[in-house]
């Protein structure tokens, strides 16, 4: 584990907050060492591919 | 589910429809098997729940998350046991165990009475040695049914007691760059793999070229999906009694906190994008086939905590968000004797395509016959 960045921790006790946990410093560190992991995984998704893309997601049949 | 989060004894009072399924058909139901928490990840050390251990190494581990059964598949125990596949959970264990894994089309087995891992994702299917038994165990639990509204008619055109045994006109499309190129790919496995091709191609098969676009995306949008949909299954347990989960499985299900609504909306919007991705890339080919894991079965030190999983790239994912079929068959093993597994994948509800190919490669190969040295377990 290396340094906390403030950004992230702010973001996290925020996030937990809203969703009313409670967790083991462990767990809370944890959540912000995965946030940048799953913030840049989340941005990987806006492409400009899906700009067709209106149905969200239809099962193929 | 190897969780302290339900009571001791918990039992729902009847049967899950794949297990009323199987005992209406006449099998003889030995009993439950260990896996991960939740199906997310390894009991913690010291939880009471035991780890299973690989049969080929015990100080591997066997994979997860339906590693019990793989294990009891492999060692004999059984011939052939259930499964769920989120993202890889059946065909991980079959490739790292050395037995074969189905991971049906979703919505082609019904999930009624089956704890979730991810409501849209989830597919329970069959674990065996061979193509021809996962075939078996599939006619008896597929179809639609009313307790799972997601379940589909869709016919199964191949039963277990088709004959096959001809690779003559398939066509095998092999996407080389990504699942054959990715440098976290262990070089026997891709040479086990590409021989399984190479095999198939002189009894028959021809070998096209194929290119799939959109996988990183494809990728990132099955994380989010599961770990968004795993959250809100398991929400109000983790508000108000963390504690009960073990560390791994706590962590890994916390994750879909740190998701937005937006997030997972535009995932699903991905997730369309990879599926026109993904059918588009099968126009010309009838199966896809790609290593089923990118190594032989790691250390159990180690595995199943937060930071390996989400760091190492899945070869599992891909089918999962599109809902199509995929099966591990063995295809290897390596130097120090572990298990290597061949993926192949198909259109959704083309299980026959799948089952088609596996069996004839397995007539065509025995490494589906071997079994672990009894001397592994001291």
């Amino acid at each position: 584990m290396g340094m906390i960045d403030p950004e992230n921790e702010r973001m996290i006790d925020y996030i937990l907050r809203e969703h009313g946990l409670v967790l083991e410093p462990e767990d809370r560190r944890a959540l912000i060492d995965l946030y940048p992991v799953f913030r840049e995984m989340a941005q990987r998704l806006r492409t400009p591919a899906t700009a067709e893309i209106s149905a969200p997601f239809v099962r193929p049949r | 589910v190897s969780t302290k989060v339900l009571a001791e004894g918990w039992w729902s009072g009847r049967d899950a429809t794949v297990v009323r399924r199987l005992k209406e058909a006449g099998a003889v139901i030995i009993g439950k098997l260990a896996l991960d928490e939740f199906a997310f990840a390894p009991p913690d050390e010291g939880s009471g729940f035991p780890r299973p251990r690989n049969p080929w190494d015990p100080t591997r581990t066997p994979g997860g998350s339906s590693s019990g059964t793989a294990v009891a598949v492999a060692a004999g125990l059984v011939l052939g046991g259930l499964g769920t596949d989120t993202g890889g959970s059946i065909r991980l264990p079959a490739a790292y165990c050395g037995i074969t894994g189905l991971q049906p089309s979703f919505g082609r087995v019904s999930n009624y009475g089956c704890v979730p891992d991810a409501f849209s994702l989830d597919v329970i299917g069959p674990l065996a040695r061979t193509a021809r038994d996962c075939a078996l165990m599939l006619e008896v639990i597929a179809g639609r049914e009313p307790g799972d509204p997601a379940t589909a008619d869709a016919p199964l055109d191949y039963l277990a007691g088709d004959e096959i045994g001809s690779l003559e006109g398939v066509r095998i499309g092999l996407p080389r760059v990504d699942f054959f190129t990715t440098p976290e790919l262990q070089p026997e496995v891709k040479r086990a793999a590409l021989d399984a091709v190479e095999l198939m191609g002189r009894a028959g098969a021809s070998v096209i070229d194929i290119e799939i676009p959109y996988l990183d995306e494809a990728r990132a949008a099955y994380w989010l999906i599961m770990l968004a949909e795993g959250y809100a299954y398991h929400e109000a347990d983790l508000r108000t009694r963390p504690h009960l989960y073990g560390a791994n499985a706590r962590r890994a299900i916390l994750a879909g906190c740190l998701f937005t609504a937006a997030d997972y909306i535009q995932a699903q919007r991905v997730r369309a994008l990879a599926t026109s991705a993904y059918l588009g890339a099968m126009a010309g080919v009838d199966v896809i086939v790609t290593p089923a894991s990118l190594y032989v079965a790691p250390p159990l030190e180690g595995w199943g905590t937060v930071t390996r999983m989400f760091a190492r790239p899945s070869f599992y994912g891909l089918s999962t968000v599109v809902g199509a079929p995929a099966m591990s068959v063995p295809c290897g093993f390596s130097q120090d004797g572990l298990p290597i597994g061949l993926q192949i994948m198909a259109r959704p509800f083309d299980e026959a395509g799948v089952l088609r190919v596996g069996d004839a490669y397995q007539r065509l190969s025995n490494w589906h016959l071997r079994r672990p040295p009894a001397e592994a377990w001291g």
